[in-house]
């Protein structure tokens, strides 16, 4: 058999493929809801799924672009602290006079510019260790919020269009959940169909074979954290939003492992090559239906922490047995 | 004939549902060199690890010194007298040469390491290989073809009576190859049975007495070296006859496609050097002679500091390689899994790789653009695969790099740079790599083919230009050139000697 061509029916063993990457999460996903639909009668309603989906649409941002990373065999452990101090830069300009609009549009811009610029310089340009130069951002970042904000949480109260972001509505649908939608059908085209979304898997995959390819590997690596941070400002706004002022204390802690449990239970890895915006879709969501049923069930709310680790060692180790 | 030394009969060996080994079976006899030869996949090396011990086999027979061996151990082998050195150094790199050599027997004394004891031993085995090495270096800090002599040094030590080489010479250069084979003269001599793997065709014929051939696990047969050649050798191991194993065509050269003028950077040297399309120039030069580095700066990978590139004579500087493959350069690097291939992609992601360069910023990348780049790169190169949406890392090693070559040619090059093309890979790929290359020639293609088989060189090429220390030393046509006159040139045995063997044209 030397042949070239192509076989009648392509999709066959790349949808096969596709099942075996997410069924696992995917399945448990599916028994988690089907258990909780049938032992909590307060699970289906329609307030309990958006009140799901809402408070978790600024988690699902955030791992959007900590997806980008994670695929470029990277990981980004400031986006936690850069939605925090976006949340005190939005606050901060909106005092300073400036409107609505355009200071949502600089937070946004400057979280970019922060994050590109000093975790993508340094990463891509200067060579440095990823886990170390996100490691120190983490706290500098966090460092930056409390410093500019003093701790004190600051209302943005006066701001409709901050709030609207953050927990209005539209035609009886949360604003942030279609937000966090539109951000993952852009991020998910992005890397399946686009000559970046491509070679951020190729970086990933093959970081050599990549570069002598004709990749531009740190330009690849520059744009991943860049993305993670525009991801951040993003979610930065949503959050000051829906708690209608900045936190620099309490705002977004932990928030970037939260993110990277999300993304790993998607199917990608910190081998880098895998994973995908939809998988990273199923992870928030299993997360996010964990914790609720955790709290509707009556459970203290401190169990959702150890219920997430055991997830995701039981996740790593299902990955672990198909591989083999 | 003396008796047989060791023998093996109806071997099978499967792992899983494979079947490595069917019948296979081999008699080595005191005092002969003995090549085992066949396909990638065909068995040799899993034979090999059973005659040293490190597999068990599921069903035949082993015979050692008239008698029958049970349960055969890496251990015990080694205690009877079989040793091995196989194909990737097994070393440990914080530990010294003479560590190592001596590694599980280093001679002690009221229960302590007798070090001197280790180190004369050691200094001797070294010397046997006739090998400039400090016996208290660190294994770390020596190259990938040092590492590989030390693993041989270790092989010998205990004066073995069989020797078992695994590709042994797949990481030397020239001049410790032949350190290596003048070892194996003096083992044989003594009385040593000596068994190697290797694809290198030009070992066999010149160094071994017989060789079994094996294919799809089957034993083919056993024949003498001086009663057959390599073109019978290779259809016993392909299972049919060829025509012309190089595929070479007389190509009539067209414009000027690359020029090099006086092109240097740390280790290259004032390089100078004329392609015309449809001209194949062969790169020969030991390990670091700067033949990849040379293919590297053309590829973009490290550019030029000084000196004047020329592409279809207008002045060009390649800085990275996406600019190479959008001026038409293609290039495929040396160790395909390390540099070349996402391993964890399919064919089709992996064919249309060098061709993502090309595209613009907004181009779709759709399962049509891979398709596309497949089709159009792997066609006639023989890919074997039952779907191109199997993952690479399923493949062998010869349509791996079949898929690397393809990628590239997806891109539509002008000029093909080829570092290593048949490293690793089995015959019948590599003639179908030449009937590729020379199908492109005649396309009008100019390539670049950097090489330590010099047997292919000369084999494929038109033109040889040998490097030595960074500068071409000699460029010689191919129909004239000699593995002794480019082993001559490559090992700068004409910066001592005063005359050359033969006039060359520098």
């Amino acid at each position: 058999m030397t042949d070239t061509s192509l076989p009648a029916t392509p999709t066959g063993p790349r949808l096969a493929e596709r099942l075996r990457r997410h069924i696992g999460v995917g399945a448990a996903l599916v028994i988690l809801i089907a258990y909780l639909s049938l032992t909590q009668d307060n699970f289906l309603r329609y307030s309990n799924i958006m009140n799901i989906l809402r408070t978790n649409s600024v988690l699902f941002v955030v791992s959007t672009g900590l997806t980008f990373v994670i695929v470029s065999r990277g990981l980004d452990l400031s986006v936690g602290s850069m939605t925090a101090l976006g949340g005190v830069l939005l606050a901060a300009l909106l005092n300073a006079g400036i409107p609505a609009w355009p200071a949502i549009g600089l937070t946004v811009m400057l979280c970019t510019l922060l994050g590109g610029l000093i975790n993508g310089g340094l990463i891509a340009y200067g060579g440095f260790n990823f886990f170390v130069v996100t490691l120190a951002m983490l706290q500098l970042l966090r460092g930056a919020a409390l410093v500019m904000s003093n701790g004190i949480p600051e209302s943005t109260f006066g701001w409709p269009a901050v709030q609207w972001i953050g927990d209005g509505q539209i035609a009886g649908f949360p604003v942030p959940v279609l937000i966090a939608i539109l951000t993952g059908l852009i991020g998910y085209a992005v890397m399946r169909w686009t000559k970046f979304g491509r070679s951020v898997y190729a970086v990933g995959g093959n970081e050599t074979a990549a570069g002598l390819a004709g990749i531009d590997v740190r330009r690849v690596r520059f744009a991943v954290y860049a993305i993670a941070a525009l991801c951040a400002g993003i979610a930065a706004v949503m959050l000051t939003g829906r708690l209608t002022s900045s936190q620099p204390v309490s705002g977004a802690a932990g928030l970037e492992l939260s993110a990277a449990a999300a993304v790993l239970l998607g199917g990608a890895s910190f081998a880098g090559g895998a994973g995908t915006v939809a998988g990273t879709a199923i992870g928030v969501l299993f997360l996010a239906v964990l914790a609720n049923g955790i709290t509707l069930a009556g459970v203290p709310s401190y169990w959702q922490g150890i219920a997430t680790g055991l997830v995701l060692i039981a996740a790593i180790a299902l990955d672990r047995l198909r591989k083999t | 004939m003396t008796a047989a030394l060791f023998t093996a009969r109806g071997i099978r060996r499967t792992f899983g549902p494979t079947v490595a080994l069917a019948d296979a079976e081999i008699t080595l006899y005191p005092g002969e060199v003995h090549a085992i030869m066949g396909e990638n996949g065909s068995g040799k090396s899993t034979l090999l690890s059973i005659l040293s011990g490190a597999l068990e086999p599921d069903e035949g027979q082993l015979t050692y010194k008239g008698q029958g061996l049970s349960r055969l151990t890496s251990a015990s082998a080694r205690d009877q007298g079989i040793a091995v050195v196989q194909q990737e150094p097994q070393l440990s790199p914080d530990l010294t040469v003479a560590e190592n050599i001596l590694l599980g027997r280093l001679p002690t004394r009221l229960g302590r390491i007798d070090w001197p004891r280790v180190y004369a031993r050691a200094g001797e085995v070294l010397a046997e290989l006739d090998l400039d090495l400090d016996p208290l270096s660190k294994v770390s800090t020596l190259s990938i073809g040092r590492r590989q002599m030390v693993e041989i040094a270790k092989g010998i030590a205990d004066a073995p009576n069989v020797l078992l080489l695994d590709e042994a010479t797949s990481s030397l250069d020239e001049a410790d190859t032949n350190r290596l084979f003048a070892l194996v003269d003096r083992l044989k001599a003594r009385g040593t049975a000596i068994a190697f793997v290797s694809h290198r065709m030009s070992e066999v014929t010149e160094r071994a007495d017989r060789a079994t051939v094996l294919r799809d696990g089957h034993y083919i047969g056993t024949t003498r070296i001086d009663e057959t050649d390599e073109h019978s050798l290779v259809a016993m191991m392909v299972g049919r006859d060829l025509k012309s194993y190089w595929h070479k065509v007389p190509v009539e050269p067209g414009e000027d496609l690359l020029t090099l003028t006086g092109v240097s950077r740390n280790t290259l040297s004032d390089l100078n050097m004329r392609l015309r399309s449809g001209e194949i120039i062969g790169l020969a030069g030991l390990v670091g002679s700067g033949r990849s580095a040379l293919l590297r700066t053309i590829a973009g990978v490290r550019p030029a500091s000084t000196g004047e590139v020329r592409l279809n004579g207008t002045p060009v500087q390649i800085t990275s390689p996406g600019q190479a493959r959008r001026l038409g350069i293609g290039y495929v690097p040396e160790d395909r899994k390390a540099e070349g291939l996402v391993m964890g992609w399919s064919l089709l992601q992996n064919a249309s790789l060098s061709k993502l360069g090309q595209s613009g910023p907004f181009a779709m990348i759709t399962r049509a653009f891979d398709r596309a780049a497949y089709t159009h790169g792997a066609e006639g190169l023989g890919i074997k695969t039952h779907t191109p949406e199997q993952a690479v890392s399923e493949l062998s090693g010869g349509n791996q790099q079949k898929v690397v070559i393809a990628r590239e040619l997806a891109t539509g090059p002008r000029l093909l740079l080829l570092d290593e093309p048949t490293r690793g890979v089995d015959v019948g790929a590599k003639e179908d790599i030449y009937a590729q290359i020379s199908t492109l020639v005649q396309g009008g293609m100019g390539l670049i083919i950097a090489s330590s088989e010099l047997q292919e060189l000369m084999g494929v090429c038109d033109r040889i230009l040998v490097l030595f220390q960074g500068r071409i030393v000699a460029e010689i046509p191919a129909a004239e050139a000699t593995e002794q006159s480019l082993a001559y040139w490559a090992s700068g045995a004409h910066e001592i000697a005063d005359t050359a063997p033969q006039p060359e044209q520098i």
